[in-house]
């Protein structure tokens, strides 16, 4: 038997009421992602990328439609089983990185294997390993606010991988940097697909980064216009 | 992280620990001055070496001075002296004068010969003790003498009539220390009850028997009543319980203060903090983790203030204590702080900061993710 698609979307659809008016900001979507897939989403602001992200990653939950997450249907899981799911499958880095200002780096990257209940020691050797591999072992003491925010998206992505997720999504990881620093996160992105086959869908507006990806959907008025 | 978390408002998270520390030292303060007083109670009852304590029926009370307000006939006791096990009663009319030079003066009316018995462990400083020839005379505690500026031959009026003073007694720190004894008779006389008394230690030959004893007592008096000395300590430890059910209520305003301080705080603190908690959700944390994280930082915060409470409690019954002492010259009275309190002091900290986390960390593990991400 195959294995199941890394994601899949089957008439996904997410509706607001805004002042009594119905807005579908994702609009009946069907998707296939497989596992070691480079996706990239791209629209004009408020397409619908990010609603489609968060849906995606379970943060949001669909008004009709289903996804499925290696094959297993989101809309059936509880409240529980769907923090393990982000926890364990899934790796978000987000475009204002959303580092706790408290932790340092190394806590930030530590703080979903403390979640997922690793052992201490396990879990210092495997963040100091993820952030040797995004190049600052040696800024692992610094909080975010002593990084530059290029360095902060990098402890946001070895964050997001911290339990090893198959799935890593990414909304606007570069939205915030400059055009040198995002090539950087962007080059890092697509070592993390092509090197260690995570499955990647990467919303943004930014045609080069988009462009980085193996394929890419195009989103408008919620709807997928190229697929 | 609870740590963390809170050192990042460092101001706010002082003024909020400074808040409990006030509602819980106020609290173990105020508490301190019945625990104090039951301890006292405690070895001054053990200090009678008396193994019952009669009263009238119904009117049973603590067997210190000023405690003991309705009398009874002399010859009830008589009637119970020639009891089984009985080694020694020794009855005593109490009366309080006024209108001396000092505070109030509580004078016990004992027979002379039964002194000892009454106080064992007293000493002379001055003078002489009672003799059973003596009619008006008057022998004063160290604290009495002193507080009244009383000396030694002095003639004191007291209710009417003049008594002198025979001896006075050398420091006992206890509560017998601020009053005077006179004989019974002449006590009995001044204060119009002639033939009355209104409390009586009895000592035992078996001091094991003293329960039995007491029913026997019971059974041979309808009118009095019979209290052993370990029912006298459980029926003051009673008392003290009312008074620290009322000094428990006094302080719950400053408690409730406390819980105020610290929901405050946590509100604040969560409403600041919406976006990282729709992060730290994002990334797999669950409701209950959330919950967890915020109740253990309010918990935080009043643990430590209850800690630090504590020692404020402590300085103020040494406050009170030198209070005490300076306005009623007496030492006997000591506040104390005892283990059992400071348990409870940091337990009702622990409380408040539980209580006080519960509706912000509710309100935090229901953020919708969502919206939390996008909150500015």
């Amino acid at each position: 038997m195959s294995r199941a698609a890394a994601i899949t979307t089957e008439g996904l659809t997410r509706t607001y009421v805004v002042g009594g008016k119905e807005i579908r900001a994702v609009d009946g979507v069907d998707l296939v992602v497989e596992h070691g897939e480079f996706v990239s989403i791209m629209g004009p602001s408020g397409s619908g990328k990010s609603t489609l992200l968060h849906l995606i990653g379970c943060i949001d939950r669909q008004t009709s439609g289903r996804i499925m997450i290696e094959g297993v249907d989101t809309l059936k899981l509880p409240e529980r089983q769907l923090d393990e799911l982000r926890l364990r499958n899934i790796g978000f880095v987000f475009q204002t990185f959303n580092l706790l200002p408290t932790l340092t780096a190394f806590e930030n990257v530590s703080l979903p294997l403390e979640l997922a209940g690793v052992d201490r020691k396990e879990s210092s050797a495997r963040a100091l390993d993820l952030l040797s591999m995004v190049g600052l072992r040696d800024r692992s003491e610094h909080i975010p606010a002593k990084l530059s925010v290029g360095e902060r998206q990098r402890v946001g992505i070895a964050r997001a991988l911290a339990n090893d997720p198959s799935i890593v999504l990414a909304d606007e990881p570069t939205g915030n940097l400059d055009s040198t620093t995002a090539n950087g996160i962007v080059q890092i992105i697509k070592r993390l697909n092509e090197e260690a086959g995570k499955t990647i869908v990467l919303v943004t507006h930014n045609a080069e980064v988009g462009g980085s990806a193996k394929r890419t959907l195009r989103l408008k008025d919620g709807k997928l216009t190229t697929y | 992280m609870a740590a963390k978390n809170l050192g990042r408002r460092r101001t706010r998270t002082i003024l909020t620990t400074l808040g409990v520390t006030l509602a819980v030292a106020f609290t173990v303060g105020l508490l301190s001055l019945s625990e104090g007083i039951l301890a006292t109670i405690q070895v001054e009852v053990g200090k009678f070496g008396a193994d019952i304590f009669i009263y009238k029926k119904g009117m049973e009370t603590v067997p210190l001075p000023g405690m003991v307000t309705y009398s009874f006939p002399e010859e009830d006791i008589n009637q119970i002296s020639s009891l089984k096990n009985i080694q020694v009663i020794v009855p005593a009319l109490e009366t309080i004068v006024l209108g001396l030079n000092g505070p109030p003066l509580i004078v016990e009316g004992i027979p002379p010969s039964s002194f000892h018995d009454l106080r064992p462990y007293a000493l002379l400083d001055q003078g002489r003790f009672l003799y059973n020839n003596d009619t008006y005379s008057l022998l004063l505690g160290h604290g009495a003498a002193k507080s009244g500026n009383i000396t030694l031959g002095a003639t004191l009026n007291l209710m009417g009539r003049e008594f002198k003073v025979v001896g006075i007694l050398a420091p006992s720190g206890d509560v017998f220390d601020s009053v005077g004894f006179a004989p019974l008779e002449a006590v009995q006389v001044t204060s119009g009850q002639e033939g009355k008394v209104n409390w009586a230690i009895v000592k035992l030959y078996d001091h094991s028997q003293a329960k039995q004893t007491a029913a026997l007592i019971q059974n041979a008096s309808q009118d009095l009543s019979a209290v052993t000395a370990s029912e006298a300590v459980t029926f003051a430890s009673t008392l003290i319980g009312i008074a620290r059910a009322i000094h428990l209520s006094v302080s719950s305003v400053s408690l409730l203060i406390g819980v105020l301080f610290v929901f405050a705080t946590m509100l604040i603190s969560v409403s600041e903090r919406v976006r990282e908690i729709g992060t730290l959700r994002a990334i797999g944390a669950s409701r209950r983790y959330i919950f967890e994280m915020i109740v253990a930082e309010s918990s935080l915060i009043s643990t430590v203030g209850g800690i630090l409470g504590c020692f404020g409690g402590y300085l103020i019954s040494l406050a009170m204590n030198s209070l005490i002492q300076s306005a009623l010259d007496v030492t006997f009275i000591q506040t104390a702080v005892t283990p059992g309190l400071v348990a409870i002091g940091v337990g009702i900290a622990v409380g408040i900061g539980v209580l006080s986390g519960l509706y912000p960390a509710w309100r935090a593990s229901k953020l919708n993710i969502v919206e939390a991400l996008r909150y500015e």
